[in-house]
């Protein structure tokens, strides 16, 4: 995995962004482009259109700068997650223009694309390989949302608090969400 | 905060420690090395968590730094942003004798600092009886049949492991290993200096050498624990390996894990592991960063990363204060201190290694 930004350099980058400073948003542009990217392409698989998203996003940010430095009461408490909504948004928008039919922002319709691929580098034993694979296999037949939640957990990092902002859920419903998700594969799991 | 005695598979999932040892980027390494030992009735939920994490790797996507240097510029652009340019000259004024004595003065500290590790008052005894050991370790206690083979020539000696690894003496240097391993680790000790190209089996493989063990990740690496050394190395080729202080008595146990061109250094007057960066860095075969050869008005920072990606060690320095400087540069096939120094010279930057990490310091351009 790429080396990333800590959240505390983002968060540092992000308080000289709100005092009007444009390389800083340029650094944090650099620093989780890569992950903005990937999360873009589980959203829609094109690669032009996805940067051309994040591109407007972040010019996007530093025309609304202003408004975010008079806004105090809109602090951002963990830069990704912020990032990570905003250009979810962003996407959705953008395919319900395209669109005829009228799509709702934000519903839980929207497609999700992501495969799971073990990492089976740290392994030793045979057995394990063979129950990480069936794990795998498990994973990537779970329904959209709940890769959804897989991912963000795991490739992105997020926390559960921030993984319900980012899918736009309540805690509780990350919770359950999860619960199934880890029924589905208990019961492979004993199955083996 | 839950107790660790009752905690189940989500209780794990959402546990950021757990989860950042498993995907390698831990700094707890120790503590979840040990965890089964002193909490047994976990085992399930712990390797259920642990297989999951596993499994629920995705894949990068393919994006060139290039790519994203353009966008980053492109926005750049779009804010009115960008000016400041450097180049790098090398041949009018006095700044060149300056520079070249920045240059040569931090190659000596590279190199003084690596002279140290071959230095050294002796030490080794064998050491593990009568002793619990720690974690993962104790499977190795009372090992039977060892065979031990001593180099006493002057050249490498090449030894097979029954496990199909490969074991490269350095003369003066001997290693002891069971003719047949057994079930549970592949442990084998070592006094004085070996380059190990371990086999991917089973088994956990661990080098003891002293109050030192490395526990292998799958990877080669050079292990130096001559007896009249002051300190015990472990540098990495390629891979990852964790090491750590075989001291069951202390409270804390220090481990460290390194990945490649990191070493880790054992001082044993002050029973201290810390972690450095090997003598001369060799790029990492997989890593395919573009363009490291030829920089044409290109922001410091971006460079950096560059190096840190082709090296795999990382970078440290204030991005803010960089950014501005652009720098146009022509590599050849400099070693990464050169071309550090190159760099930092341009920008009367310096450049220090601290605790296997470069940190690159300075005032940065004027916008």
């Amino acid at each position: 995995m790429r080396p990333r930004i800590t959240p505390d350099e983002a968060q540092k980058l992000w308080n000289d962004y709100r005092s009007g400073d444009m390389y800083a948003l340029a650094n944090i542009m650099q620093g989780y482009y890569s992950d903005l990217f990937h999360w873009g392409l589980r959203l829609h698989g094109e690669r032009e259109f996805v940067k051309d998203c994040i591109q407007d996003m972040f010019v996007n940010l530093w025309k609304t700068q202003q408004s975010v430095v008079d806004n105090a009461a809109a602090p951002v408490s963990n830069v990704r997650s912020y990032l990570l909504v905003a250009l979810k948004t962003r996407i959705l928008r953008e395919l319900s223009k395209k669109h005829v039919t009228h799509q709702s922002m934000l519903s839980d319709e929207y497609s999700f694309s992501v495969e799971f691929s073990s990492d089976l580098r740290l392994i030793d034993e045979e057995h394990e390989v063979y129950q990480v694979r069936k794990l795998e296999g498990v994973l990537n037949s779970l329904s959209e949302r709940q890769k959804e939640l897989i991912y963000l957990r795991f490739y992105q990092s997020l926390s559960f608090e921030q993984i319900a902002e980012v899918m736009n859920l309540s805690r509780q419903s990350v919770y359950n969400l999860l619960q199934k998700s880890l029924g589905s594969l208990r019961k492979h799991y004993h199955l083996s | 905060m839950k107790s660790y005695e009752s905690y189940t598979v989500e209780d794990f999932l959402e546990d950021d420690s757990f989860r950042k040892w498993v995907q390698g980027q831990g700094t707890q390494e120790m503590f979840w090395l040990s965890f089964l030992e002193k909490y047994p009735d976990r085992q399930d939920a712990f390797r259920q968590a642990e297989h999951l994490i596993r499994a629920a790797n995705v894949a990068e996507e393919w994006l060139p730094e290039k790519e994203i240097r353009a966008e980053v510029e492109r926005f750049i652009e779009k804010l009115g942003g960008g000016e400041a340019h450097l180049e790098i000259g090398f041949s009018d004024d006095d700044e060149e004798d300056n520079g070249r004595g920045v240059f040569w003065k931090r190659w000596l500290i590279a190199a003084a600092a690596m002279l140290v590790l071959g230095a050294g008052i002796g030490w080794y005894y064998y050491y593990q009886n009568n002793e619990t050991e720690p974690g993962i370790a104790a499977t190795g206690t009372s090992p039977p049949n060892l065979v031990t083979t001593q180099n006493d020539s002057d050249k490498p000696l090449k030894i097979n492991l029954p496990d199909g690894s490969e074991v490269t003496l350095s003369p003066q240097s001997s290693l002891r290993y069971p003719s047949e391993f057994e079930d549970g680790a592949r442990i084998v000790y070592l006094t004085g200096e070996a380059l190990f190209s371990v086999k991917r089996q089973g088994q956990t493989f661990m080098v003891h050498t002293g109050k030192v063990v490395t526990k292998v990740l799958g990877t080669r690496f050079v292990v130096s624990a001559f007896d009249d050394d002051r300190n015990i190395t472990v540098q990495v080729q390629t891979g990852k390996v964790s090491v750590y202080v075989d001291k069951p008595s202390e409270t804390e146990i220090k481990g460290l894990i390194i990945t490649a061109n990191q070493a880790a250094v054992f001082e044993k007057s002050a029973n201290q592991l810390s972690k450095t960066v090997v003598e001369n860095p060799e790029k990492l075969p997989d890593v395919s960063v573009e363009n490291i050869l030829k920089y044409d008005e290109v922001p410091l920072p971006v460079i950096l990363r560059d190096i840190e990606k082709s090296y795999g060690i990382p970078v440290q320095f204030d991005a803010d204060s960089f950014w501005t400087c652009k720098i146009t540069v022509a590599f050849s096939n400099e070693s990464m201190y050169d071309k550090l120094s190159i760099l930092c010279k341009t920008v009367s930057a310096g450049y220090e290694i601290v605790d296997g990490q470069i940190v690159v310091s300075g005032q940065g351009c004027s916008k």
